[in-house]
């Protein structure tokens, strides 16, 4: 009979799944609060993409409206006050109206861009790193030119021929930067291929088409999301520098743009009111992007060996 | 007092919630000179045991529970610092990929030397040893100086028992070390390891999942099931006459290509995942001979004879299961969930 | 041999490989699979044993038209195998591998992966698809089908993985199936359910079964012949029993021999020195690829390329001495 000091120490229930499966968003998001560095990053987020979304109602005036004193006079560079709470600009406007209007900027040109370089990338990776050979060699030149080419200089010739408008600029920045996914995709296939479930597809009769598209790419799919987080984040700082050397699109308030105007107007020692906002701002984003994404990452590696 | 001990040993794995268990209440004893086979499928516990008599369990696994005792030491709680005195001088380790443990732009020259320093032993030293080892396992000394990629997978595998043999250990501690050789490799290998037994004095745990190699290699075998162990005793009589269930069925899953009109078994199910602790007995689920008790009661462990043990319920009707599980149809589930 | 027609049929196939970035002279080609011929019927098993650089899984390749052979013919059902292969040999020829997790699309279901190939050729409508695939999976033993289907292949056992896969493999009805190692990364304990399982799907879809092995224990239990491949070449052939039990060729001799006896009491008999020497050595031009490492070579053996010679009713080998040997021994 069995004794009943045999009994182990209980050990506590284990769901047995060792990878958590994100079948739901709401999963999705609970990945991200796991850490103390993945909260704030997406409370962050949250905030901005919640503030652009609502910008119209919520800025305290017209951002481009310029502001008059009693006096008649513009309200230039002034500091916080009631009434504005981030103080003026040089040209009487109100930064904290600006601010909230340039969010939109940054999550227009971030999911555009980011969308775009997927599209692009992941492509040129999944077909470069099926078919190899000269097909591979030929994309590999592609992307080696993209690296090759320096992203400002490249941006303000093309904006300099095109013309500064936001779709101009989201153009130059998709055009240059799916080089890095193409790569990373491309390698990631280049060992997908080889499996067997790839084979086996091959000798039921798969097209190379149906392979890439329909066996492959949903393998590679983590790796494409995961490098659209960070993309986003690129696209967003690429605008911003744009913006500041004053070739971005003068109809649209962004971040960047306030930095620019900021320094071209002298006071950009001076106004810290109009200065540290975007700034911050362009910070703060991109610190949340890759704070998410970091913990997006960790569930490409398993958790326990 | 045995070379080596398990004594009532439990090894967790740690997530982050839980704890699960990959050997639960495991003891065992090799005496000096002898060899031990454990033997046992997936989720047994084995590759766990061996990584744990050398101190190498990861970050999130420790001994839980029980002592492991290497000359009399427990070794199981003690110091990284103090555990690298015994590694390699005391205790060495043949994994199973000699690959994956070789550094690959090192030759294998310089891994002898490395190792050799690391457990102060100098260079002058352990290039007259590594010559010496060499031909032991017959390897042309001249492969000493090529890297791990140009050698082959029996002769990097000799090349990494011999540098096991660096320091003249006691215990050899092999993890699956023939598993994914040719077959005329490994009898080799098999050969290999049987005459350092007798020239070096060697005492050796040996971990496999193949039954045939552990009954050429080993005195004394021990099955093990779902991080338990099964039964225990001399190889031979364990195979001629199997006290538990699993051994009855293990044994007649391994083919015999010198008899192969034998009927070969299966036993339906799978082997448990870690995470599916059981109550009672482990093998419950797949045991052709399971009654109520064991799926509520852990088996003890019990003697048979002088120098055997076996944790069944129905140990004292062990002859007449082993008869019974002879037959093939036994064995046999409609549907099989495996 | 049989009367039955085969459904398989190599003759004098070979497949040599030209080693890339060659500089200059020479590099001498890799002779994979080195002429070989054999047939099978539909409802056979042929196993074909060998150790790695034997040459199998380039044998395994060009059955399912992987590879293109460099000479010789492949033809499966009446049709010749070309480097790429139409539509009804795609059908005709269905592969299971050694590596049941490997072989099974991680993001697709078990629905999914065992309804591609219907898929694939456009058979049947949604309901059809998903009925053939149930009851493909019923015939792999995996019940209820239903449950099945929408689990992914991480949450299923190697056995049952491999069973999956064996019922993504017959959905189309194959003629031939060709199956590399399949049990050999499988716990011990369920090997054999698998081999009975692929045993009995060749008679009751009544197809062919190629069955690429190292492991010659397991042959006797699911082949009825066994051909023994050595460095691109079948040095013997014949009924797997025979084979086994009066090996002609010194190397199946050499294979049985090294295998370990699961029984302590057996006495194990030490393998030639000459036999475990001039491993890995390339092999040379002429001649038998065997002699090197030999015990009975002779010089006659290094001079020529041993013919297929008969010592029993369909038992075949390539070894001019395998007579001699074998009435020295009685």
């Amino acid at each position: 009979m069995s004794d009943a000091s045999s009994a182990l120490p209980h050990a506590p229930a284990f769901d047995g799944r060792i990878r958590a499966r994100t079948r739901s968003i709401v999963d999705f998001l609970k990945i991200a609060f796991e850490s103390w560095s993945g909260a704030f990053g997406i409370s962050i987020l949250a905030l901005i993409v919640v503030v652009a979304a609502f910008s119209p109602w919520i800025t305290p005036y017209d951002p481009i409206a310029n502001h008059f004193n009693a006096a008649g006079q513009l309200k230039r560079l002034e500091p916080p006050s009631a009434a504005h709470w981030l103080g003026t600009t040089y040209y009487g406007l109100d930064v904290l109206s600006q601010l909230i209007d340039g969010s939109r900027i940054v999550l227009i040109v971030g999911i555009t861009c980011a969308s775009f370089i997927a599209i692009i990338g992941t492509n040129v990776g999944l077909i470069a790193g099926y078919c190899g050979g000269r097909v591979d060699a030929v994309l590999m030149r592609i992307t080696g030119l993209a690296f090759g080419i320096p992203f400002i200089p490249f941006a303000v010739v093309l904006v300099a021929l095109l013309g500064p408008s936001l779709w101009n600029m989201i153009l130059t920045i998709s055009l240059l930067m799916w080089r890095t996914t193409a790569r990373v995709i491309r390698s990631q296939v280049l060992s997908l291929r080889e499996r067997a479930f790839v084979k086996a597809a091959k000798i039921a009769g798969a097209s190379d088409v149906r392979i890439i598209y329909v066996h492959i790419f949903p393998n590679v799919l983590p790796m494409t999301l995961l490098y659209v987080a960070f993309d986003i984040a690129w696209a967003v700082l690429a605008e911003a520098s744009i913006s500041f050397l004053g070739f971005g699109d003068p109809n649209q308030v962004s971040w960047g743009q306030m930095l620019y105007l900021a320094y071209v107007s002298g006071s950009i020692r001076q106004a810290w009111w109009w200065t540290i906002p975007p700034g911050l701002g362009l910070s703060l984003f991109v610190i949340s992007v890759f704070l998410v994404g970091r913990q997006y990452e960790k569930l490409a590696s398993p958790r326990l060996r | 007092m045995p070379l080596f001990e398990l004594d009532d040993v439990s090894i967790a794995y740690h997530t982050r919630d839980s704890a699960v268990f990959a050997v639960n209440r495991v003891s065992l004893g090799l005496e000096a000179g002898t060899a031990l086979g454990l033997v046992g499928e997936s989720g047994c516990g084995k590759s766990t045991l061996a990584l744990a008599t050398l101190g190498l369990l990861p970050r999130f696994a420790n001994v839980w529970h029980g002592a492991i005792r290497f000359e009399g030491q427990v070794i199981s709680q003690m110091a990284d610092a103090d555990l690298m005195t015994l590694r390699w001088r005391r205790m060495a380790y043949v994994p199973q990929s000699a690959l994956a443990s070789l550094v690959p732009v090192h030759s294998i020259r310089r891994q002898f030397r490395d190792t050799a320093a690391a457990h102060g032993m100098r260079a002058a030293e352990a290039d007259r040893r590594a010559a010496e080892l060499f031909r032991r396992v017959e390897l042309d000394p001249i492969v000493l100086d090529r890297f791990p990629h140009e050698l082959s997978g029996g002769m990097r595998q000799r090349a990494i028992i011999a540098l096991a043999l660096l320091f003249k250990p006691p215990l050899l501690v092999a993890d699956e070390p023939t598993t994914g050789l040719d077959v005329i490799v490994q009898r080799q290998i098999v050969n290999l390891l049987t005459n350092l037994r007798r020239t070096e004095a060697l005492s050796l745990l040996f971990i496999s999942h193949d039954i045939g190699v552990v009954a050429e290699l080993c005195d004394r075998i021990a099955v093990l099931y779902a991080g338990e162990v099964m039964e225990e005793g001399p190889t031979l009589e364990v195979l001629a006459n199997p006290s538990h269930p699993y051994t009855m069925g293990l044994a007649r899953s391994f083919p015999d290509v010198r008899a192969p009109d034998r009927p070969l078994v299966s036993i339906p199910g799978h082997p448990p995942r870690l995470s599916e602790v059981s109550q009672g007995c482990p093998f419950a689920t797949r045991c052709p001979f399971v009654r109520d008790l064991c799926r509520t009661d852990k088996p003890r462990k019990s003697g048979v004879g002088r120098d055997r043990s076996v944790a069944c319920h129905f140990a004292d009707e062990a002859p007449r299961m082993a008869e019974i599980a002879t037959r093939p149809g036994i064995w046999e589930e409609g549907g099989a969930a495996a | 041999m049989t009367s039955q027609p085969s459904i398989v049929s190599f003759r004098d196939v070979r497949k040599h490989f030209v080693p890339r970035g060659s500089m200059f002279g020479k590099a001498p080609r890799v002779r994979a699979v080195d002429g070989v011929t054999f047939s099978i019927a539909r409802g056979r098993v042929l196993g074909i044993a060998g150790e790695s650089g034997s040459g199998k899984s380039t044998l395994a390749n060009l059955l399912v038209g992987l590879e293109r052979a460099t000479s010789g013919e492949i033809e499966v059902d009446g049709q010749v195998m070309t480097a790429t292969p139409d539509r009804g040999l795609r059908r005709a020829v269905q592969m299971v591998f050694q590596d049941p997790f490997a072989s099974l699309n991680p993001r697709f279901t078990v629905a999914r992966s065992v309804e591609e190939p219907l898929l694939i050729h456009g058979l049947g409508t949604t309901v059809e698809r998903r009925t053939q695939a149930i009851a493909a999976l019923e015939k792999a033993e995996l019940r209820p089908g239903l449950a099945f289907m929408s689990r992914y292949p991480h949450e299923l056992s190697g056995g049952q993985r491999q069973r999956v896969a064996i019922a993504r493999a017959v959905i189309l009805n194959p003629k031939l199936l060709v199956a590399d190692e399949p049990v050999s990364m499988l716990d011990v304990s369920v090997r054999a359910g698998i081999l009975r399982l692929l045993r009995r799907l060749v008679t009751e879809q009544h197809m062919a079964m190629v069955f690429i092995t190292h492991d010659l224990s397991i042959v006797a239990h699911i082949c009825d012949e066994l051909a023994v491949m050595y460095r691109g070449r079948i040095v013997e052939k014949g009924p797997v029993r025979d084979v086994l039990r009066t090996p002609a060729h010194p190397y199946t001799q050499a294979l049985i021999d090294a295998v370990p006896i699961p029984d302590p009491a057996a006495v194990v008999r030490d393998l030639p020195a000459k036999l475990l020497a001039g491993f890995g050595d390339a092999p040379a031009a002429l001649g038998c690829p065997f002699a090197p490492r030999c015990i009975h070579a002779v010089p006659q053996c290094e001079a020529s390329d041993p013919p297929q010679s008969s010592v029993a009713p369909s038992h075949l080998t390539a070894c001019i001495r395998a007579l001699e040997l074998r009435r020295a021994a009685q």
